[in-house]
């Protein structure tokens, strides 16, 4: 009995199967989980205008009435991601380029202009260093920050240099601006306050984990959440920490939103927390039974929260009560990344298929022409279909079938010797 | 649950928080956790590469018994076949033995390098992704991220250009393949066995241009552990540095006993010197000298033939 299991054990073409088998497990493995960058901007509604990035690299305009594509322009002549809402001043709006290191203001479907001018940003070893928060527009100025630490003012109208202040850690934060001061969120664990005339720094706040989150500016007061799990209340003026919310179990990832001395925050362990916004006690926990990175919207008295599977809470901020407006997406692989837009009464949502929903933000009913795909061409599909992750995968695929292919080999020459 | 989820929950997860938290012990240095890791790995698999080692340390032993085997099984391939498989087993050979580590190791690669691609914050879905592979209990993980990238003159995130570090991998590796090659007095073989040697290393110089250079940092940690390893358990082996590598061996007394076996018949006596000294290997000095000494001792009346004078003398002192 043992000697004929021995001898099976020592077939060839079993061996050799459950080597190629083993490949084909851990190949399928490879994927599991890293992706393409495609980008999770959200919008901004004008005049009845949505603009938005899609996930092929395009700015796009849409009538808000009828989903109508009014215009819409690449940002490049290649795919870029769009990771930031744009924001409109005047008669421009601004984006910036995940791939392409650079800021955009287009005014229609003409790019007005383009900084850098020549290349892109550059981190400390020369590559390229992507934009990921949105830009703010005040005062004449277009801030925002880079991928390689350093927030940038430029002229909102030409796009010329007017100052730039290196922090110690990527910028994925969305500044914000509170009278002349300008607030930024870095990896570096540090809120920056900052001169918005000058770029001088006022004051730093810092956390124990790094700042992903938009800030949010309430009544003299600025609202961080951090990746330390942590939500501060810091004074505008001194940068004192007036207080700290301490509950929450994973990331704050996701803008908070103030409404009637009510903090509304959501966090990547799947709640929401509605905290007084003078002492930061906790008054409602909600469950939202799936992480939130997506920033919510206020719509008259609710506040609409979409989870990452797509679910879409209203809650009321007179008696702090959540109803489920949407329920989550059909296909458990598409998610809600983007941060809500609203023009006051419909809600939109982005989804990382590239898909715009509609909805009413009372009843969650889909206005008619809702969803419509926001890409046209083809971008890269959702992680579990893709065969590969971030470009490279393929290599790291066709890297694992080579090493197979060479230990097969090397298995194969020592059974040679055995049969020779 | 999914296959995908299955490696997450099993591999993906506890590799990021153990790698998350170590780098903190080690002083927020990624680079330096990677290197701690690949002993981590490396000392888990000690019985499976002592396995690797051994069946590579027998094969070298039995070469002279197959080199007789063939010599007197030349004409009937089947006998031979059969001959060979019972020596095989007689000598507790298991070829899976030397695939195995590798195997093993290849789940390791991937699971490192979508770690490094969401710890180092390389794209911002990835690294929002990372949130949930965080173990809530674990405090310190949720504020550690995104580690630190640079290490020497390395971009940990990105394929190192400066190919520095696809030559230190390339180099590393063929240093070891060197060490295990096998040698043979089968021209295929032997052409076989060349292809080997630069095959493995030139393609995972190639693959260290396009991976981020933490995954070649595991590999050069690896290898070099390999290395060392390898050198405890057969010496020097195929690996022939004039000066240096000459004559040593860490081959033990059953080895030296085998051997005396193998060498006491006259028709291994005249294909030895074939086989440990082929031309077209490269690597000795023209008359096998320091090939005898792979696999392990041989008789001193092959002493002529063997070693030059004081070489492998040491270990030898050291037995007495």
């Amino acid at each position: 009995m043992i000697t004929k299991l021995k001898r099976i054990l020592y077939s060839r073409k079993l061996l050799l199967s459950a080597f190629l088998l083993a490949c084909f497990v851990v190949a399928g493995c490879a994927p599991a989980g890293i992706t393409v960058p495609r980008g999770w901007s959200g919008g901004v509604v004008a005049d009845g205008t949505l603009f938005i990035g899609a996930m092929d690299g395009k700015i796009v305009a849409l009538n808000t009435t009828d989903g109508k594509r009014l215009w819409e322009v690449p940002l490049e002549d290649s795919v870029v991601a769009i990771y930031g809402s744009p924001t409109v001043a005047g008669d421009l709006v601004y984006l910036g380029g995940y791939h392409s290191g650079k800021m955009y203001a287009f005014a229609q479907d003409k790019i007005r202009w383009v900084y850098p001018r020549d290349r892109a940003f550059v981190d400390s070893t020369g590559k390229i260093a992507q934009i990921i928060g949105g830009a703010i527009i005040a005062q004449g100025k277009v801030f925002f920050g880079v991928d390689n630490g350093v927030v940038y003012a430029l002229d909102a109208m030409t796009g010329d240099y007017v100052w730039e202040f290196p922090t110690g850690g990527k910028i994925w934060s969305t500044p914000a601006i509170f009278g002349d001061t300008l607030f930024v969120g870095s990896f570096d664990k540090k809120l920056y306050a900052l001169d918005t005339a000058t770029g001088n720094e006022r004051w730093t706040f810092e956390t124990q984990g790094a700042i992903v989150a938009t800030p949010l500016v309430h009544d003299n007061t600025v609202y961080i959440g951090s990746f330390d799990r942590k939500l501060y209340a810091v004074d505008v003026t001194t940068g004192q920490e007036k207080w700290r919310f301490l509950e929450a179990k994973n990331w704050f990832w996701a803008k908070p939103l103030a409404k009637d001395n009510t903090i509304y925050a959501s966090n990547l362990d799947g709640k929401g927390y509605a905290l007084d916004a003078r002492s930061g006690d906790k008054l409602v926990e909600f469950d939202l039974g799936s992480p939130v990175s997506a920033s919510p919207v206020l719509v008259g008295n609710r506040v609409i929260v979409a989870t990452e599977n797509g679910a879409v809470y209203a809650i009321d901020v007179e008696n702090k009560e959540s109803n489920k407006l949407r329920g989550p997406l059909q296909t458990k692989d598409i998610k809600v990344y983007a941060p809500l837009t609203t023009d006051g009464v419909v809600v939109y949502m982005h989804t990382s298929d590239g898909k715009l929903y509609a909805f009413d933000a009372v009843d969650g009913s889909e206005l008619n022409w809702s969803p419509i795909s926001l890409k046209q061409a083809a971008v890269p599909p959702p992680p579990s279909q893709q065969s590969s992750g971030q470009g490279m995968n393929w290599g790291s695929i066709i890297a694992l079938f080579a090493s197979g292919i060479v230990l097969v080999l090397v298995f194969q020459r020592l059974f040679k010797r055995r049969g020779s | 649950m999914s296959i995908g989820e299955i490696w997450d929950l099993i591999i993906l997860a506890p590799l990021i928080n153990v790698v998350i938290v170590s780098s903190y012990y080690l002083f927020g240095s990624f680079g330096l956790t990677i290197i701690v890791l690949t002993f981590i790995i490396r000392a888990l698999m000690y019985p499976l590469t002592l396995k690797q080692l051994q069946v590579s340390k027998t094969m070298q032993t039995i070469q002279v018994q197959v080199a007789e085997l063939r010599q007197k099984y030349a004409k009937d391939k089947q006998k031979l076949a059969q001959e060979q498989m019972k020596l095989y087993k007689q000598s507790g050979m298991n070829p899976l033995g030397c695939v195995l580590p590798m195997l093993v190791q290849m789940p390791i690669w991937i699971a490192l390098y979508q770690s490094i691609m969401r710890v180092l914050a390389t794209e911002p879905e990835a690294f929002l992704h990372l949130s949930q592979h965080l173990y809530p209990s674990w405090l310190l993980v949720f504020s550690q991220v995104p580690l630190q990238s640079q290490f020497l003159w390395l971009n940990l995130a990105e394929p190192d250009r400066s190919l520095l570090l696809p030559i230190v991998v390339g180099g590393s590796m063929w240093v070891q393949q060197k060490m295990t090659t096998i040698p043979s007095a089968d021209p295929k073989q032997q052409s076989q066995n060349r292809m080997m040697l630069w095959m493995m290393p030139l393609m995972f110089a190639f693959l260290t241009l396009s991976f981020p250079s933490g995954l070649a940092l595991y590999w050069v940690a690896s290898n070099i552990i390999g290395i060392v390893m390898q050198y405890f358990v057969t010496g020097w082996g195929g690996l022939v540095i004039p000066g240096i590598t000459t004559g040593k061996t860490t081959s033990g007394k059953k080895i030296k006993g085998q051997a005396v076996r193998q060498m006491a018949s006259p028709v291994a006596k005249a294909k030895v010197a074939e086989l440990v000294s082929p031309p077209e290997e490269g690597v000795g000095d023209g008359n096998g000298v320091q090939r005898q000494d792979r696999g392990g001792s041989y008789p001193a009346r092959l002493g002529a033939i063997r070693r030059k004078p004081g070489g492998g003398g040491r270990h030898r002192r050291r037995r007495r």
